[in-house]
């Protein structure tokens, strides 16, 4: 049994940043972080546009107010706003700490952090690195993890969480390298892992956004929260889904349709390009279903819209927005400089995840917390992006959240105890788990079951919404669930297996596939990035509200939890 | 992941010949696959591990060239599995065979190499991509290979801004767009691993921290924020663990995906290394001040002061000194040893090259090595 005061799942944004927060508070404390990949690939490293905070270096009139505002807005008001108000007053003091840490922002003329514009944002406030602005905040924080000697566990993977009457006790690990498996005990647990992008088929995310911390929250009882919002980037590299930042649309680009219409007119004309992501999804989406969309060999009626750089010159593209040239120019052979490229929506971000307070700490229901787990980031509803988020918010929320939770971990720690637990009950177990995955017989390939429910979450649960597709959907996903009892492995070692890897994160996939139609299916209404069809409206009556579903073998209940309103009354969310 | 068939282009045959390897076994696999020119490498990867052999171990993630997973070996060189696709791949392998056969076949006659068949029409054959796992870290499993030195490099040159003696500001600290732009090509580092991967000096000096981690230091050099440049030079300076054990092979800059160009980074490190008079002078710093003053002395070395002045330290070195003495006898033996020395004829003109580098570098321009070549094309 390994022991240490703190163990963090994620080594992306918010894990990091947590434990620098920790170990240069308390050096005494023995913090360590445990992640599939390396922490350096976590995909917070392929954040592209920026990070938000009303720093005032381009637009004096800015202030944390109106970025709370419009991260409210933003929401349609489902965000619950005292983590707003945290979340925006603090925004400046964290960008700074991050500069005086060394990441390399991009700067003013006078040497100032630069600014640009970004979709749902009424002032120029997005702080960037170019544009690879996670890339440059990764790497300081991992450089700084290995200053200050943080225990990393690269390229274990989590099976469970050890939670005993109501408290997080530890975890079970697996090593990748040699199959070697490991009971953690922690005075305190955190999760920081992440998305679940391949839930669905086209997705910006990388490989590893398999959603296993919010299923292995699912499985130890724990609710998740707003499940249904899943956001769709407005701009994914058609066919392949990587991202184009928002940041391109930032500089100035157009969406154009096959008529060469800038069709943003129709739907946001104040905002154009810049509306936030869910109404330029949807509006992508009803000009694709309208025929005007574009084929490959540029006729109309085809499955993507352009997006056009042209006017922008290739000064302007290269030294702001090189990687997306970069991306269009190695993915499908496209001089952006002089042809437009080809986008539609890409499955991007988790506004839902496991439901924490402020102090990031989790809540066990809508009106108890969890002993020693923590969570942020990604995998977290705390909530800040309500029913959708404001680009540029994202990496916000990791280092404000990450930064609070550490900070409350290490003032939890000196009064905690570690937990007594009977390892070898949890370490028989994980290699019965194991063992059955290597011995069963099956006749599926994981890549067949997978690929099938990624179409079928795709097809019954995308942008556009309806009670039947979704029960449909949830009928799919019973037959994907019995096969996969039937799946087989080629490889039956222990010894960097990733196929052992590929088929948890296939359980992890599934179980999070089936909280986000539940909840789905559950909100009659419209609002954010979750569009029904047979419910056009918002319905704050009914659905002001967040949604805690608590999963079972039985099946998926539902409950609902307050939404903390204190400044800004709900209003129509107009653009 | 949905790709098949619809990306642009047609669907070919190419046959991948995998490196791999098991705790107790190496052999080469070789499988199959229907692909399109577009298709990354890491794309074909995926294919044979879904449909095909699900035991291949690689690593992958982000697919977009930003997280550094996926290193490894495509067709002799390291390289990244997600940026390389299918039809650039069969397009280089064509032209260096192309180069291989004019170099054997100057003119155009019979083969000098009875045992290398003319390559038939490419037509006829399925052509092939080799992949094979990094060098210089061990193998874990296939394309799988350990990079605890890789990431013990890295730590070992202090890969973080100190900010410590100074005043840290409320605000930001300023450094205007000309000072981050020289941080540019160092901040693209994506760790990897390419670079060390195929570096020569890596091969025969364990303690040489590679280039990944001297293009780190030079961030931490140029970076104005930090306040630890004077020490910072002289820990790279030391040995040949840091700049000095580089062999100039540049292997990591072609290799790069990144364009980090980790060897110029190296060079702008000994460059600066050369101008901080107060770093204690050792032996790779004089080799380096004697050169450019016997070359422009003479427009070129002479050789019989170079050994005195950089290994005997112009007589301040005894024991250097007397550790010349069986270099100069067998010298002496073998009838190679200068007696005399002739200045170049071009003497005057190298030296006004030196000068107007040097007088370029006076005024604050650092000068790289492509500035370098500019200046001696125009002279």
């Amino acid at each position: 049994m390994i022991d240490h005061d703190v163990i963090i799942v994620g080594g992306g944004l918010a894990g990091s940043r947590a434990a620098l927060e920790i170990v240069r508070t308390d050096p005494t404390l023995s913090v360590a972080v445990v992640a599939k990949t390396h922490p350096i690939r976590s995909h917070s490293v392929a954040a592209q546009g920026g990070i938000a905070a009303a720093l005032k270096n381009v637009d004096p009139a800015d202030s944390w107010e109106a970025h709370a505002f419009d991260t409210v807005k933003g929401s349609d008001y489902l965000a619950d706003q005292d983590a707003v108000e945290i979340l925006t007053r603090e925004a400046a003091d964290v960008v700074i700490d991050l500069e005086h840490m060394g990441v390399l922002f991009s700067r003013l003329p006078d040497g100032r952090i630069a600014q640009r514009a970004f979709g749902g944002h009424a002032h120029n406030r997005t702080c960037y690195a170019a544009d690879k602005t996670g890339h440059a905040i990764l790497h300081e924080l991992i450089c700084n993890l290995m200053r200050y000697g943080v225990k990393i566990y690269d390229e274990w993977y989590v099976m469970r969480l050890i939670l005993e009457e109501g408290q997080a006790k530890g975890l079970v690990m697996y090593h990748i390298l040699d199959g070697q498996i490991q009971v953690v005990r922690a005075k305190a647990v955190m999760f920081a892992t992440g998305g679940y992008g391949r839930v669905f088929n086209t997705t910006s995310n990388d490989y590893a956004s398999t959603g296993d911390g919010l299923s292995i929250a699912a499985l130890a009882g724990l609710p998740l929260e707003d499940m249904e919002f899943v956001q769709f980037h407005p701009t994914g590299l058609y066919p392949v889904g990587v991202l184009i930042s928002e940041a391109v649309r930032g500089e100035g680009a157009y969406l154009i349709n096959s008529a060469g219409d800038r069709f943003m007119a129709t739907y946001a004309p104040s905002r154009m390009e810049l509306a936030p992501r869910d109404i330029t999804s949807r509006a992508i989406g009803r000009e694709l279903r309208a025929g005007r969309g574009i084929h490959s060999d540029g006729t109309a009626g085809g499955p993507f819209v352009y997006l056009d750089l042209r006017h922008m010159g290739r000064e302007k593209i290269m030294s702001r927005i090189p990687f997306c040239w970069e991306e269009a120019h190695r993915l499908l052979g496209i001089d952006a400089v002089t042809q437009p490229m080809p986008v539609r929506p890409t499955i991007h971000y988790s506004m839902g995840g496991i439901p924490v307070n402020t102090a990031g700490q989790v809540r066990g229901s809508s009106d108890s917390l969890v002993d020693g787990l923590y969570a942020a980031g990604e995998t977290a509803c705390v909530s800040v992006h309500g029913a959708n988020r404001l680009g540029s918010n994202s990496l916000l929320e990791c280092v404000v959240y990450g930064r609070r939770t550490g900070a409350t971990i290490t003032q939890a720690i000196p009064t905690r105890k570690l937990p007594n637990v009977d390892e070898s009950h949890y370490i028989t177990e994980a290699q019965q788990q194991l063992q059955s995955l290597l011995d069963q017989p099956g006749h599926y390939r994981i890549n067949q079951v997978r690929q099938a429910f990624q179409d079928a979450m795709t097809e019954f649960c995308g942008v556009f919404r309806n009670a039947s597709l979704m029960e449909t959907g949830l009928a799919q996903l019973q037959g994907f669930q019995a096969q996969y009892s039937q799946i087989y492995l080629d490889d039956k070692g222990k010894h960097w297996n990733t196929e052992i890897i590929e088929a948890l994160e296939l359980r992890s996939l599934m179980i999070v596939g089936q909280m986000i139609l539940e909840s789905a299916l559950q909100r009659q209404e419209s609002r954010g990035a979750h569009c029904r069809e047979d419910y056009p409206q918002r319905d704050d009556t009914n659905f002001l509200q967040h949604t805690l579903a608590y999963y079972s073998a039985a099946g998926i209940d539902i409950s609902y939890h307050p939404v903390t309103i204190t400044m800004f009354e709900p209003q129509e969310r107009k653009y | 992941m949905g790709i098949k068939g619809t990306r642009w282009g047609c669907v070919m045959q190419v046959c991948f010949k995998v490196i791999r390897q098991s705790q107790t076994n190496a052999w080469v696999q070789t499988y199959l696959l229907d692909v399109e020119p577009s298709y990354t490498i890491l794309d074909c990867l995926n294919q044979i591990k879904w449909e095909q052999d699900g035991s291949l171990a690689f690593r992958k993630n982000c697919r977009n060239t930003i997280c550094g997973s996926c290193g490894m070996r495509i067709n002799g060189r390291s390289a990244l599995a997600c940026k390389e696709n299918v039809g650039a791949e069969l397009a280089r392998l064509q032209s260096i065979n192309s180069t291989v056969i004019s170099a054997e076949n100057p003119a155009n006659s019979a083969p000098l190499n009875p045992d290398r068949k003319s390559l038939p029409d490419a037509s006829e054959l399925i052509p092939e991509i080799t992949i094979a796992p990094m060098g210089n870290m061990p193998v874990i499993k296939d394309l799988i290979v350990d990079m605890q030195s890789f990431w013990d490099n890295l730590k070992a040159i202090d890969p973080y801004i100190s900010t410590r003696a100074r005043q840290v500001p409320e605000r930001e600290f300023l450094q205007t767009p000309e000072d981050r732009a020289r941080l540019d090509q160092t901040g693209n580092c994506i760790l990897c691993g390419a670079c060390y991967s195929e570096c020569n000096a890596r091969e025969v000096n364990p303690g040489f921290v590679g280039p990944h981690a001297l293009a780190k230091a030079y961030r931490m050099v140029a970076d104005t924020r930090d306040d630890q440049t004077e020490t910072r030079l002289q820990q790279y300076s030391q040995g040949t663990d840091g700049v000095w054990g580089c062999t100039r092979c540049l292997y990591c800059n072609s290799v790069c995906p990144m364009d980090v160009a980790p060897m110029d980074q190296i060079g702008n490190i000994k460059a600066a290394v050369l101008h901080q008079e107060t770093i204690a002078e050792s032996r790779p710093i004089r080799h380096r001040r004697v050169l450019i003053d016997l070359v422009k002395e003479g427009g070129w070395i002479d050789e019989r002061q170079f050994g005195l002045r950089v290994v005997g330290n112009s007589f301040r070195d005894l024991q250097g000194l007397v550790s010349l003495g069986p270099l100069g006898l067998r010298m002496l033996i073998r009838g190679k040893f200068p007696f005399g020395f002739e200045p170049s004829v071009g003497v005057e003109a190298v030296r006004s090259l030196i000068e107007a580098v040097q007088d370029l570098e006076a005024q604050g321009n650092p000068v790289s090595d492509s500035l370098m070549s500019e200046v001696f094309l125009k002279g």
